[in-house]
């Protein structure tokens, strides 16, 4: 009973800490928008501060808090806000979190500039020595102190955030900042003042913390991945929960080293949080489909076939010429460059064409190099590579997994999660105490061995795989991979599965950075748990940002960036002796990872200059003649194609679509009309499964999909268009196209067996886009960005085709060729479904129209008689119906 | 203020989202006291209008002059010092606040303390005040238009911009509404008014703008740009 009751209470005062942490965090996340992940560091920095003013100056304890908690503290979260996280606005989802990882790097650089870390530092605890005695456990004052702190806070934070005005307004800025500044509230304020008090929450926990688990700059920064699981439990929103979560972990951590009985189970308190952590990414509800966001600019488009090869082959050309010119040391030095360079060849592959972020790619390398020992032996067979590929890529399937169908943030935490506990439960236990990972070089038979012959294979192998990627990037997966990045919600409406490809990428991306790491490890020979720190993979991350994401040239720059390092600190001792790696790599990704592709990305970018200022403007290419153009598919007509029965959807308090029920026809155009805010785009969420339901039923050719996921239901055949434009802005007008058509080959189970290039080419010809085929959807007007979205559906030859809004932004002679487009589709047995707003077209086109209104259909039938119904000319224009009526009868 | 003064003036004023231009030389001039009609089919502009007058939106070239002065580039919580009150497309509440809470964040806008903000709109609106504990997303359509018009009631605004208030929202509903945008007028407030209804909103409208694609087409009294405005809404089978 008493055991029980110590590891409650330190189970609880730990709970406590994490619970001041994870406030913090779900603070400033809630009012910016940006996960906090230097959240950590901020603390370690602030209880260095405490440490330097109570110990080393030896002020009083009371003066030492004052200064830290109520300047230090608010300081650092404002200039912080003021200097990063502000001009983030606008930015791409990844650049928040490489620059708030560079800060974490920054500080960890800081604290050790200034508090040299080959000494010992221990921070007393509060009224230390003193304790009260409770049921037979000694409880020291510093427990009761963190205890009396959390709830203090507790209680603030509910306080302020439920009668003040300003907490009030944080609350409101998660959902409109715009609507605050409406008000005449400043949403800048607000914004500052949450990160002052995420800085001072910080703060408290890193000067409550240190005394009970040490004053260590890694440790202290890591602890906030505890913090992590608690603030995912309260879903970045809700602070209850979040206190509730940050117990759940405290209490859990602390039985388990109780009670565990055995060697795993004690092993299981290091990876605790991580585990709660990955519970909740599993459970946590899946994300909505996020449709297209504005991207600041755009990766570079991937250099043509030959340049590739060109250059693939210059590098080789060089590496062999320099090989026997250069220093041992300094072929060393270069022959890490391109093992780094392979690892972050792997997050070009997964962050700048996949647009997700990985923050352990060394683990994953730390598994190759495990897998290559095991199987390559010490003669280094080539297999152990093949071994490493499989290893990591399979590890890395298996964590991304859960996090797939979340947004992109929860996949970084994910892997930081994984990474830390890769760290402690597998690489310090297999290799830390062991003395390393001993790791020979793959031998491939009729090659010497040699350092300068070992540089060249890999700098053969880093080519190889550039032009392997920049391959695979402009075929059809890279395609792909463009359409899942520009608009998740477009793809699923096209019948591709987001989650499936996304795990091939992770996948992929986790075998290349195990290859790497395998090579990487077999330069020196040996490897250690050091090598392979999650730390270091947020480094090297943010190499690869500084050297360019997006780039081959990048992942060039990055990996002999990161390899210089130790050549530096050779030659300039002092850089080892403050490890000012971190803090000018840290440094580094808060400047340049503000340019969204780095260093390659301008030199990319200034080739592309360069080429079109010197390219003789090309003509559009028309390849129909290359292929044998299909016959666009031919569907009975007269069938029902959609049914929708007695749909109901709420928002809140507002009754979106009531009781609405509507069939549409094979071979026949539908128009659905009604004014705005009459639930048109709604209801097309519904058919499509975008939007659930509250009752009802859709089916489709006659099943039932109401519960089927949006992909499932395109491969029955519905395909449509967006109101708010939902184009692959990365990719030009063909390859729109040609990536539907492609995704339409990937399901479909035609035996016709048509080929995509060809039903592209028919497409491009059909919807009258040949003309602009090769330019970049992004930046064309709004009425031909329109057409390559019919375009896109028609490519994968729907039964039901849905348009919302689709002649708004088209000219009148425009609106003539497409009205005769939509015939000739709606000739071919497809059923048209339209929604439109130019009423013309409307009823000049269409067999049956239904009038929308207050989300209920109130007139359907013919269109000439739907336009003289008075009810819709009410809903229309504001007339009174009765007067209307009445002027109809006189 | 001087009647000779307008309210609004825009003088080519060219604006948009990213690289997509919106307006495209729009210039409109909105005499103090009026109110002024807004009206086209959709993306003709109209609301990116109202986004520029009220400083969400800046316009990347030409002139935003409020009572005769240049405010561009002013952000939108300095220019509701100024008197301007944008009630935003769709609902302008904070769905996950209370409708207490809510009126505690219009405070912002004006001197009056919260006691004297909840009078004021349950007095004009009284089913809001039945509802003070409940969560504005819980409201019905009409309740949470009541709930984002109640700003316009606070700190008495000079001008003030209504973006669709109509939208979704049954005729006795709006019939209300657009009663209090009367009231307000009468005390010389200038009001300029998005509306999809066109007759509604030509039925209080002293003045009325159509627009189409980015550009105003024609301005006058409602008697004047009525048979334009059928054109644009139903098209000219109407």
């Amino acid at each position: 009973m008493s055991s029980f009751l110590t590891f409650s209470i330190i189970g609880i005062v730990i709970g406590c800490i994490y619970a001041l942490t994870a406030s913090g965090l779900v603070v400033t996340y809630a009012t910016s928008g940006v996960f906090n992940f230097a959240h950590g560091a901020q603390g370690m920095f602030c209880a260095w501060v405490y440490w330097q003013l109570r110990v080393g100056e030896e002020l009083p304890t009371w003066l030492a808090l004052a200064v830290v908690l109520l300047l230090v503290a608010p300081l650092l979260g404002a200039v912080i806000e003021r200097v990063l996280i502000r001009p983030l606005q606008g930015a791409a989802a990844d650049i928040p979190l490489v620059v708030t990882l560079g800060l974490l790097l920054f500080l960890v650089g800081v604290a050790n500039l200034f508090w040299k870390q080959t000494e010992v530092h221990t921070l007393p605890p509060f009224f230390p020595g003193r304790s009260v005695p409770v049921f037979g456990f000694n409880v020291s004052y510093h427990q009761l102190v963190v205890l009396a702190v959390a709830v203090l806070v507790a209680v603030g934070l509910r306080v302020m955030f439920s009668a003040t005005r300003v907490g009030i307004a944080m609350r409101g800025t998660v959902d409109s900042p715009v609507l605050i500044a409406l008000a005449g509230g400043s949403p800048v304020r607000i914004q500052r003042l949450s990160w002052m008090l995420g800085s001072v929450l910080a703060a408290l926990a890193g000067i409550l913390l240190a005394p009970i688990v040490g004053l260590s700059v890694i440790q202290l920064t890591l602890l906030v991945i505890n913090g992590y699981a608690a603030a995912l439990i309260g879903r970045l929103r809700s602070l209850p929960l979040t206190v509730a979560g940050a117990m759940v972990v405290g209490v859990g951590t602390s039985y388990t080293v109780g009670y565990a009985n055995s060697d795993v189970l004690r092993e299981m308190q290091l990876i605790m949080p991580m585990i709660v952590l990955f519970i909740t990414l599993i459970v946590l509800p899946t994300a909505r489909l996020r449709g297209a966001v504005a991207t600041t600019s755009p990766a570079p488009a991937p250099a043509g076939a030959i340049s590739t090869r060109s250059w693939a082959l210059g590098l080789v050309v060089i590496a062999l010429a320099v090989a026997p010119l250069m220093s041992d040391s300094l072929v060393a030095h270069a022959s890490r460059g391109f093992g780094f360079g392979l690892i972050l060849l792997s997050m070009v592959l997964l962050t700048g064409y996949g647009g997700m972020v990985s923050l352990c790619q060394l683990t994953f390398a730390g598994l190759g190099a495990y897998a290559m020992s095991q199987v390559g032996g010490a003669s280094g067979n080539p297999l152990g590579l093949l071994a490493a590929a499989a290893l990591a890529g399979a590890v890395g399937a298996l964590v991304a997994l859960p996090t797939l169908r979340l947004r992109g943030l929860y996949l970084a935490l994910a892997t930081l999660a994984f990474g830390q506990a890769m760290d402690t439960i597998f690489f310090t236990k297999v290799l830390g105490a062991g003395g390393g990972l001993e790791v020979a070089r793959p031998h491939f038979p009729g090659l010497p061995r040699s350092d300068r012959a070992y540089f060249v294979e890999l700098a053969v192998i880093f080519a190889l795989t550039c032009v392997g990627l920049l391959w695979l990037r402009r075929g059809k997966w890279g395609r792909r991979l463009s359409a899942v990045d520009d608009s998740p919600a477009a793809c699923a409406t096209l019948g591709l599965s987001i989650a499936g490809t996304k795990l091939s990428v992770f996948a992929l991306s986790a075998a290349i950075a195990g290859v790497g790491g395998a090579l990487l490890i077999a330069i020196p020979g040996q490897g250690s748990n050091n090598d392979f720190v999650v730390l270091s993979s947020a480094a090297l991350l943010l190499s690869a940002r500084i050297g360019g994401i997006s780039t081959m040239s990048g992942a060039l720059f990055g990996g002999l960036f990161v390899a210089a390092f130790p050549a530096l600190l050779q030659s300039f001792p002092v850089l080892a002796q403050y490890q000012l790696s971190f803090l000018l790599t840290g440094l580094g990704a808060i400047t340049i990872g503000r340019l969204p592709h780095g260093i390659g990305g301008q030199i990319a970018e200034a080739a592309a200059g360069l080429r079109t200022r010197y390219a003789r403007p090309g003509q559009p290419t028309d390849r129909r003649a290359d292929f044998e153009l299909p016959k666009p598919a031919q569907h009975p007509h007269g069938d029902v194609v959609l049914l929708v029965d007695g749909i109901d959807v709420a928002f809140g308090g507002v009754q979106a679509l009531k009781q609405v029920s509507l069939t549409a026809i094979s071979g026949q155009i539908t128009g659905l009309i009604g004014p705005n805010g009459a639930g048109k785009t709604t209801f097309f969420n519904v058919v499509t499964g975008l939007e659930k339901p509250r009752a009802g039923r859709v089916v489709l050719v006659g099943t039932d999909v109401t519960t089927l996921p949006t992909h499932r239901r395109a491969r029955l055949g519905v395909a449509r268009t967006f109101q708010r434009l939902e184009v692959f802005g990365s990719l030009d007008v063909r390859g729109n196209i040609r990536a539907a058509a492609e995704f339409h080959r990937s399901w479909s189970n035609d035996d016709t067996d048509t080929d995509p290039a060809a039903v592209t080419e028919a497409v491009l010809h059909q919807v009258g886009l040949l003309s602009v085929a090769d330019q970049r959807v992004e930046g064309l007007p709004t009425g031909l960005a329109r057409l390559v979205e019919l375009g896109r559906a028609l490519a994968t030859a729907p039964r039901l085709l849905l348009l919302d809004e689709p002649a708004s932004g088209l000219s009148a002679a425009e609106t003539e060729a497409f009205a005769q487009v939509l015939r000739d589709v709606a000739a071919t047995g497809t059923a048209v479904l339209i929604v439109e707003h130019d009423v013309d077209l409307v009823m000049k086109i269409c067999a049956q129209v239904h009038v929308l209104d207050f989300g209920q259909v109130i007139a359907s039938g013919t269109p000439s008689y739907v336009q003289s119904d008075p009810l819709v000319r009410a809903a229309y224009l504001g007339d009174d119906p009765l007067a209307l009526l009445e002027e109809v009868n006189a | 203020m001087t009647p000779s003064i307008p309210a609004v003036e825009l003088r080519g004023v060219t604006a948009g989202y990213g690289r997509i231009e919106v307006l495209h030389s729009v210039s409109l001039f909105v005499p103090a006291g009026s109110v002024f009609a807004l009206l086209g089919a959709n993306g003709a502009g109209k609301s990116t209008t109202l986004e520029v007058i009220g400083g969400t939106v800046s316009a990347t070239a030409g002139c935003v002059h409020l009572e005769g002065e240049h405010v561009n580039g002013l952000p939108p919580e300095r220019l509701v010092g100024r008197g301007v009150c944008r009630i935003p497309e769709g609902r302008g509440i904070f769905a996950n606040l209370t409708v207490r809470e809510n009126l505690r964040i219009w405070t912002y806008g004006t001197d009056q303390s919260l006691r004297e903000v909840e009078a004021l709109a349950y007095e004009r609106f009284p089913r809001l005040g039945e509802r003070r504990r409940q969560l504005a997303g819980t409201l019905s359509g009409g309740e949470q238009q009541m709930l984002a018009m109640a700003r316009a009631l606070l700190g008495a605004p000079r001008l003030l911009l209504l973006d669709e208030i109509s939208m979704g929202l049954a005729p006795k509903v709006v019939t209300e509404l657009f009663d209090v945008v009367l009231a307000l007028a009468s005390t010389g407030i200038t009001v300029v008014v998005v509306e999809q209804f066109a007759k509604t909103a030509l039925a209080v409208a002293d003045y009325a703008a159509v627009m189409a694609q980015g550009t105003v087409l024609a301005v006058g009294q409602p008697a004047d740009v009525e048979d334009l405005v059928h054109e644009a809404y139903l098209g000219g089978a109407a």
